[in-house]
């Protein structure tokens, strides 16, 4: 994902409204996606993303270092996952409904994006936590090892090691070929 | 190296190789050219991104979501000042010339805070402009609150839409001591109505800690604390009577006051320019709002924002009226229901060590407890209140971040307090911090500033200057400024600055909303215009450029580049404040 401008985060900090707007559309899609992964659940990741937000709102001027601000974020994000996954209770509303036909309807190969998302959800969290900052959201290593708490080299690894995982379960190519 | 051990460590190399965009090592690319099983890696490596690539674009958020204190932008106009005069003046008869000033405003609401316990009135609201196929949206409601952060604000839509397929902008929120439930539909861009309307959503959360930030705005309707403090843009029109009860008229921008936030926050709304012109009927009494109209202003920069949002406003009828009527003061009880499926706000109510400190009469305790830290650590927080007013202390002994504890922005103002001791007060003079070698607190409150200094002396703790490596250490009051540098003259505003080598960087806080940053630097040129809105102004007998995209003005005087850039005030008062710079 592209950063955000650091200024935005300054001034947001300092009070700007419309640079925390700005932050806000910067960061919500990446967000809701990357607690899409982690919940599986699209309407409690809606709930949870306006959630983090507004802790983001409220917290944002205890971040000092603004380079720092995705890490953050999603460091936040994860938390008030693991929160709200303690205590959700399964459901399926309309708005999970409506977020499923648009994950299968809209691909132009929905067997294929099924799958792939299957695969992703069958690897173990932390595999699926690393490989989703690094390689689908963009993070740097740094910003993910800041984000998952972990030194970078454990996200290098839990990313190749993920990799391998889905290699191997997409039957791209067997890992123990060799 | 075994084979396998080698694939492993090439393999591994290139994952890392392939996030970071560079080449993998000079042995790595050996073992790769006569290794197939790595080379098949390498190949699914980019077959794998293709592919989570291609399911990831199809997953997209179902809407967009509102910020947590959505705002806009905007501005005044004279035509409008005369119109909304004039609506006045029809409503009340001309009320008396105003003898109170803007800045005595704070005084009143703090001398009335005591005495309400809690009231509650009918709400209506008027809403113009939404959408072309709704000329006009009409709300009822109620207005429920008990001292000091009890509230509930319920609104049911009751405009007639075109068809079933347009959606009731009903919106109930209540909060109880730390308890939040809101129910409410949000935003979707006019291009998009009335398909992009998604199911109401409901947010509840249990715990957050008193007076949370949460909480603060929608209180705002009880009464403009925050809107106060501070006083730019304010101006009192006179003291009149409505429905029987007498009122202050005040006029402020949509960015000088927090009232029109705390009905808009929740809920699908037009948007406003924070420089539309808002006028406000303040019960005398309490200082609650009474009735609200916003106008369009009528600058450039206004009817940009207008022509890029659809709006077609009219300039001389408010195109958002709140009225609050049947006000009754008194004892009421909110309630709230969270449901089972709350998040958490991280608050817990234990006892905790903070002491009593020196508070006026009538304070008693509100609530107590405690809150981690993002990063670890026990926060204590301690709350009292005598009515509507409150004052609250936050105390760490794991702060290990370096910038002061509690404050929103570095741009603070060192104090001098009783035994040598230091506080730091931030811009808007709601929060005062200590910092000391084990502790760190931040006070913070609804009360006068005096308030929150005496509460600070009376702890036991030795402020101290922040460490030199600490962001606040290079923050210094206006008046230390460096002699020889523009500093802006104006009333109303709070401004601290931090000097940055030959770098001058100005902070001024104001009403509600409205904040302006000033940077002042050696040069000789203005950097190329970037965007399509920038325009000539004169300004301090100069050609300068302002970008109404950005908000920012800039020009050259004296060899120094100088900026001013804010969303939330206009281009004409950008240009007052500029015109009042004077060398320090």
């Amino acid at each position: 994902m592209e950063s955000p401008d650091v200024a935005d985060v300054v001034a947001a900090a300092a009070g700007d409204i419309a640079a925390f707007e700005r932050l806000v559309h910067a960061t919500e899609g990446h967000l809701w996606r990357y607690l899409v992964h982690l919940l599986d659940d699209g309407a409690l990741a809606e709930d949870v993303r306006q959630e983090v937000f507004i802790r983001v709102h409220r917290k944002l001027p205890s971040l000092r270092d603004p380079n720092r601000f995705v890490p953050w974020v999603f460091a936040m994000a994860r938390n008030a996952a693991f929160d709200a996954s303690r205590s959700r209770r399964r459901r399926k509303d309309r708005l999970q409904l409506v977020v499923d036909e648009t994950r299968h309807a809209a691909s132009p190969d929905p067997h294929l994006e099924v799958e792939v998302a299957d695969a992703l959800m069958r690897l173990d969290q932390e595999l699926r936590e690393a490989l989703v900052l690094i390689g689908m959201m963009g993070l740097s290593y740094a910003e993910a090892a800041a984000t998952l708490g972990v030194p970078e080299g454990t996200v290098k690894s839990r990313v190749f090691r993920a990799r391998r995982q889905l290699v191997s379960s997409l039957e791209m190519e067997a890992p123990d070929a060799y | 190296m075994p084979i396998d051990l080698m694939c492993e460590h090439v393999q591994l190399e290139l994952s890392i190789a392939h996030d970071e965009s560079r080449e993998s090592s000079p042995d790595a690319r050996v073992h790769l050219d006569t290794c197939q099983h790595c080379q098949r890696f390498a190949t699914a490596l980019v077959t794998l991104d293709q592919r989570l690539a291609r399911g990831e674009s199809h997953l997209s958020p179902p809407f967009r979501t509102p910020s947590p204190r959505t705002r806009r932008n905007w501005q005044p106009v004279a035509a409008a000042l005369l119109a909304g005069l004039i609506a006045g003046a029809l409503m009340s008869g001309f009320g008396r010339l105003a003898s109170l000033q803007a800045h005595e405003l704070r005084a009143l609401y703090d001398l009335a805070s005591p005495a309400l316990g809690g009231l509650s009135a009918d709400l209506r609201v008027v809403e113009r402009g939404w959408h072309p196929a709704v000329g006009e949206r009409h709300y009822r409601g109620k207005l429920t609150y008990s001292a000091p952060e009890s509230l509930a604000i319920s609104l049911i839509d009751e405009t007639v839409y075109p068809n079933s397929q347009w959606q009731a902008n009903n919106v109930d929120l209540r909060f109880v001591d730390g308890d939040f439930f809101v129910r409410s539909t949000l935003s979707c861009p006019v291009s998009a109505l009335p398909n992009c309307q998604p199911e109401p959503i409901v947010r509840a959360i249990a715990g957050l800690k008193p007076f949370d930030e949460t909480v603060l705005t929608p209180l705002e309707m009880i009464g403009p604390s925050r809107s106060l403090t501070w006083w730019s843009g304010i101006s009192v029109l006179g003291e009149t009577e409505l429905a029987s009860r007498s009122v202050i008229q005040v006029e402020t921008t949509v960015s000088g006051s927090d009232i029109l936030t705390a009905i808009t926050e929740h809920g699908g709304w037009r948007e406003m320019h924070p420089t539309d012109r808002a006028l406000i009927w303040l019960d005398r009494q309490t200082l609650a709002p009474l009735r609200i109209e916003v106008f369009a202003a009528r600058s450039p920069e206004r009817q940009l924002w207008a022509g890029r949002h659809g709006y077609q406003d009219p300039e001389r009828d408010p195109f958002f009226v709140v009225e609050i009527d049947s006000l009754d003061l008194g004892g009421f009880e909110v309630e709230v229901e969270l449901g089972t499926d709350a998040l958490s706000g991280g608050f817990s109510e234990v006892e905790t060590p903070i002491p009593m400190p020196s508070l006026p009469a009538d304070f008693a305790d509100h609530r107590q407890g405690q809150w981690l830290l993002p990063e670890g650590g026990i926060v204590w927080a301690r709350s009292w209140s005598d009515g509507r007013g409150w004052v609250m202390i936050e105390s760490t002994r794991e702060w290990r971040d370096s910038h002061l504890f509690g404050l929103p922005s570095p741009f603070v103002q060192p104090l001098a307090l009783p035994e040598g001791r230091i506080g730091y007060l931030s811009a808007d003079h709601n929060r005062l911090a200590l910092h000391s070698d084990d502790e760190d607190v931040v006070i913070s409150g609804s009360v006068p500033v005096e308030t929150l200094v005496t509460v600070a002396a009376s702890l036991d703790i030795q402020g101290q200057e922040v460490p030199a490596d600490w962001e606040e250490s290079d923050v210094v009051a206006a008046d230390s400024i460096p002699s020889g540098t523009l500093v802006p003259d104006v009333s109303g505003w709070s401004m601290a600055g931090l000097v940055d080598g030959e770098r001058r960087v100005m902070l001024l806080v104001g009403s509600g909303n409205q904040n302006v940053l000033l940077e002042a630097e050696p040069g000789d040129r203005l950097d190329s215009p970037t965007g399509p809105d920038f325009s000539e102004v004169e300004v301090r007998s100069t050609t300068g450029r302002y970008d109404a995209g950005t908000g920012t003005l800039e020009w050259i005087e004296g060899g120094v580049v100088v900026r001013m850039r804010s969303s939330s005030v206009s281009l004409e008062t950008l240009i007052e404040i500029a015109e009042s710079m004077k060398p320090r």
